[in-house]
């Protein structure tokens, strides 16, 4: 289906066949969800303007295509003002006669290839996302941190850690620089559990924030490090207690931009909620405290994308003392905490306006804390509850387990 | 006063986030981005939030001799908001609050940008016995343009067009003062449109083109518990008109709306054009129940199966109906290339197969599939039919020349049969205007005229 092209031009099948940017009508319907009629689009609900719509960004791509318009900052802006969660083409009910929606499909990738394109023009990405593009190529993180120091999160009472083992733990940039607390719950459960375990001594950003806001030239790179470092490894699997790094290793390395990465792997990938529920369902991860709380969950778009919903929840729902109580937007109908797409650093008060919206969402289900298994989420949920003074606990699925085993 | 100046004033009456002079919002502005109807470009775009920001911005512009043209969501299929001579774009979603809900009169107060989509969500939570019309469009359609347009809606077979729904309006004038009409012209409530004089006729039908409406009383309805769609297949659409004619008449239906088989493949996510085997229906009627017990609706299906069957027409009941609102995807998309426009015209029902027919042999001659869409109005007094193009590509000018040279035929063929054309977009307004009775034409413009002297309200549409 796609050639091995950067940009807009990968998608040039996709767009003869389906014809994804000129099809849109701008009816709005990616505004709500569909059916039952709630806002769905940060973006949209932030800024109102046609333009801000899937639809809008999507004829503005066509306009560009057609040569109608030019390049210009207030395109650049509307095109990077979107946390890319997909939810909007989730709504979109343009259909092939054997129910492929199209827009489900594609629209994302064209979103993406056209931040490629304002790179390429010279209009982006968004001045931090550039200046964390650049340190990522040296420090291979997008916190401005030093590559050296991102080991450091490791406690010293956990036990050294093989330089093989069968599964290889990737902590990724914000467990490793910022949510420490993630990495180092998540390596003290795989310890109690007694899981052969290891992590990467040259872990680099896993490059999603890179894919996201066009810098793929560098996420390509580093795209191969990675994957040749865990094959070096011989490890069965991969897991990953972030959710960006789950859908870049799962979809992205392996099928969104593979034709752009030279490597190659074969172990599976899992996000650590997987292979603790899996645990949890053979009777090898047992509970003997509590968590004594009523919560909410938050699906993580780049789950979403994944179609992964369930297994965080079973966790959650096996921990004696969670009462967990969901949200109206959930799963692919979600509302995104605003951090995703590189929103967190191009426009940092619209990413946690859109999370306090989120936390207002939680606090309708009278629930006491919302958790998540995303340490961007988790973060940017933190910034909105303390920004807006909210009462609202905000964990990582694993932080609460983590709690309830009493490690 | 200079662009900047002019910027500056809309800044300083809505805020700078909601006034754009920007590439972005001005081209996604210019086009409806799905007809042949001329591209405009706006000035700026303007998102205001209240009666007095409207008010503030339309005085500027009658003092700046600028245009002003209202928009919600710009679907009216004939490019009524495409800002033609450039001027303000007014989008209204931010004007999007429900005011108020009187459970006993049956009536909704909403702002001039609230969405079928916020009514419905809004309804079904809070007021789940009541309902609102809507129409098959998408959820972000604005209901008052759709009103005030002469719309249609899934209540039209017992209730008319959209306008007979409206109890009263909040208008900015073009000279920005505020008025009321219908039942709020003297009195604190939204009732009804009586027992006034009908000043709401000045604002209902004219396209924008003579003042903002910002608030409006409307008509809402009960919410039956029970209700059913069947689907009415005929060999030709000859038979399809007849039994809807004989289903209205006999006075039981929320709604009757038809379609041929090509809007209906379309629907289904065919390309079209498709080929239309001989046990294909022609037409396909869409006929709705509802009623409060199941004996009332065993009652209405008996009557209407027994139409069916003395009509030789196939009768099947519509297992998944979406509620409406709906995305009309495949209306524009049977093509796969994002384009669509219709013409239509109210008409009598005795004359919707000839006209049918005539706009086929047009649609034949230039190439393209017909696709047809009717719907019976006001307890069957009238008809309202329609014919869409859509398979053609919205980035190709020469096409889109052919396609709209074609639509002209066909709303002659309308006229020729007796039809009113509705919506019309610029060049049909022109048409209709020559048509129209000499002296109430000449009221129509002295009228524009009394009321926005400076020509600012949404100018070019419908003739004036």
């Amino acid at each position: 289906m796609v050639s091995k092209t950067m940009g807009i031009g990968k998608y040039k099948e996709v767009l003869e066949e389906f014809n994804v940017v000129e099809r849109c009508g701008k009816c709005g319907t990616c505004g709500t969800i569909y059916q039952n009629w709630r806002s769905i689009c940060p973006a949209v609900e932030e800024h109102r303007f046609e333009s801000y719509y899937l639809g809008g960004k999507l004829l503005l791509t066509w306009g560009l295509l057609y040569d109608l318009i030019k390049w210009d900052d207030s395109i650049r802006d509307v095109l990077y003002a979107c946390t890319l969660c997909g939810h909007c083409a989730n709504q979109c009910q343009m259909a092939e006669t054997d129910g492929t929606k199209p827009m489900k499909l594609f629209a994302m990738n064209i979103l993406e290839a056209m931040r490629y394109e304002a790179a390429k023009a010279g209009f982006g990405p968004m001045p931090r996302q550039k200046m964390f593009g650049d340190h990522v190529s040296g420090e291979h993180n997008p916190y401005l941190e030093l590559h050296k120091d991102r080991l450091n999160w490791l406690p010293e009472n956990i036990k050294p850690l093989p330089k093989k083992a069968e599964t290889v733990y990737f902590v990724g940039c914000t467990s490793s620089y910022r949510q420490k607390n993630i990495a180092i719950a998540t390596a003290k459960l795989f310890e109690r559990l007694d899981l052969d375990f290891t992590v990467l001594s040259d872990e680099w950003c896993c490059g999603s924030p890179l894919f996201r806001t066009g810098q793929w030239e560098t996420a390509v790179q580093i795209a191969n490090h990675n994957i040749e470092l865990v094959n070096q490894m011989e490890a069965k699997a991969l897991a990953t207690s972030c959710a960006g790094c789950y859908r870049t290793w799962k979809a992205d390395y392996k099928e969104t931009y593979s034709d752009l990465i030279d490597a190659d792997y074969n172990f599976d990938v899992l996000h650590t909620t997987e292979l603790l529920a899996d645990l949890m369902k053979k009777g090898e991860l047992k509970i003997e405290g509590e968590f004594k709380k009523k919560v909410t969950y938050h699906d993580p778009c780049h789950l979403a994308h994944c179609g992964f919903y369930d297994p965080p929840r079973q966790i959650l729902q096996n921990i004696p003392g969670v009462e967990l109580v969901e949200m109206e937007r959930t799963k692919e109908n979600a509302w995104c905490c605003g951090a995703g797409g590189g929103v967190k650093s191009g426009f940092p008060d619209f990413a946690v306006k859109t999370s306090i919206r989120r936390l207002e969402e939680a606090k309708e289900t009278g629930a006491e804390a919302i958790v998540t298994p995303c340490p961007f989420c988790t973060r940017n949920l933190h910034d909105a509850a303390e920004k807006a003074k909210f009462k609202m606990e905000v964990y990582d699925v694993v932080e609460i387990l983590a709690k309830a085993i009493e490690l | 006063m200079d662009r900047e100046g002019l910027y500056e004033q809309l800044v300083a009456i809505a805020g700078s986030k909601w006034v754009s002079n920007r590439e972005a919002e001005l081209f996604l502005y210019s086009w409806d981005f799905l007809t042949t109807e001329p591209v405009g470009r706006p000035d700026f775009v303007v998102m205001p939030e209240t009666v007095e920001e409207v008010q503030a911005v339309v005085r500027l512009a009658n003092e700046e001799r600028i245009p002003v043209i209202p928009y919600v969501k710009g679907l009216s299929i004939g490019g009524l908001t495409n800002p033609n001579e450039g001027g303000v774009v007014l989008d209204l979603k931010r004007m999007n609050k429900i005011l108020e809900v009187d459970e006993d009169n049956m009536y909704t107060v909403i702002e001039g940008g609230v969405t079928q989509a916020q009514l419905k969500r809004y309804l079904d939570r809070h007021y789940p016995e009541l309902r609102f019309t809507y129409t098959w469009a998408p959820p972000e359609t604005g209901i008052l343009p759709g009103l005030l347009n002469y719309g249609m809606f899934d209540l039209s077979l017992r209730y008319g067009s959209g306008d007979r729904l409206i109890n009263g309006l909040e208008v900015v004038l073009p000279t920005g003062e505020i008025a009321y009409f219908g039942s709020r012209m003297f009195s604190s409530n939204w009732l009804c449109k009586n027992p006034v004089p009908d000043l709401m006729g000045l604002f209902i039908g004219w396209q924008g083109t003579t003042g903002i409406i910002t608030k409006a009383g409307v008509q809402l309805f009960t919410n039956f518990p029970h209700r059913k769609t069947y689907l009415v297949n005929t060999s030709t659409m000859e038979l399809g008109f007849d039994i809807q004619t004989q289903i209205a008449k006999v006075d039981i239906a929320e709604d009757i709306t038809g379609e041929n088989f090509f809007w209906f493949k379309a629907g289904e996510g065919y390309k079209l054009p498709i080929k239309k085997e001989k046990e294909d229906p022609e037409s396909i009627t869409y006929v709705t129940l509802a009623a409060n017990t199941l004996k009332e609706m065993e009652a209405k299906e008996e009557i209407v199966k027994s139409l069916c069957e003395r009509a030789t027409a196939q009768l099947c009941l519509l297992e998944e109906t979406e509620q409406t609102p709906v995305q009309v995807i495949n209306d524009w998309d049977g093509a796969k290339a994002g384009s669509m426009q219709w013409i239509g015209a109210y008409m009598p029902n005795r004359h919707l197969a000839k006209c049918y027919r005539k706009s086929e042999k047009i649609f034949e001659k230039y190439g393209y599939p017909i696709q047809e869409y009717n719907r019976l109005m006001g307890n069957g007094h009238y008809g309202v039919i329609r014919f869409n193009a859509c398979s053609w590509k919205k980035h190709d000018f020469d096409e889109r020349k052919k396609v709209n040279a074609m639509l002209r035929e066909v709303a002659l063929a309308l006229l020729e049969c007796n039809g009113i054309i509705y919506k019309p977009p610029m060049w049909a307004a022109e048409i209709l205007l020559k048509r129209g009775d000499p002296t109430a034409v000449k009221l129509m413009q002295e009228i524009k005229r009394l009321l926005d002297p400076n020509r600012i309200m949404n100018p070019g549409k419908l003739g004036l």
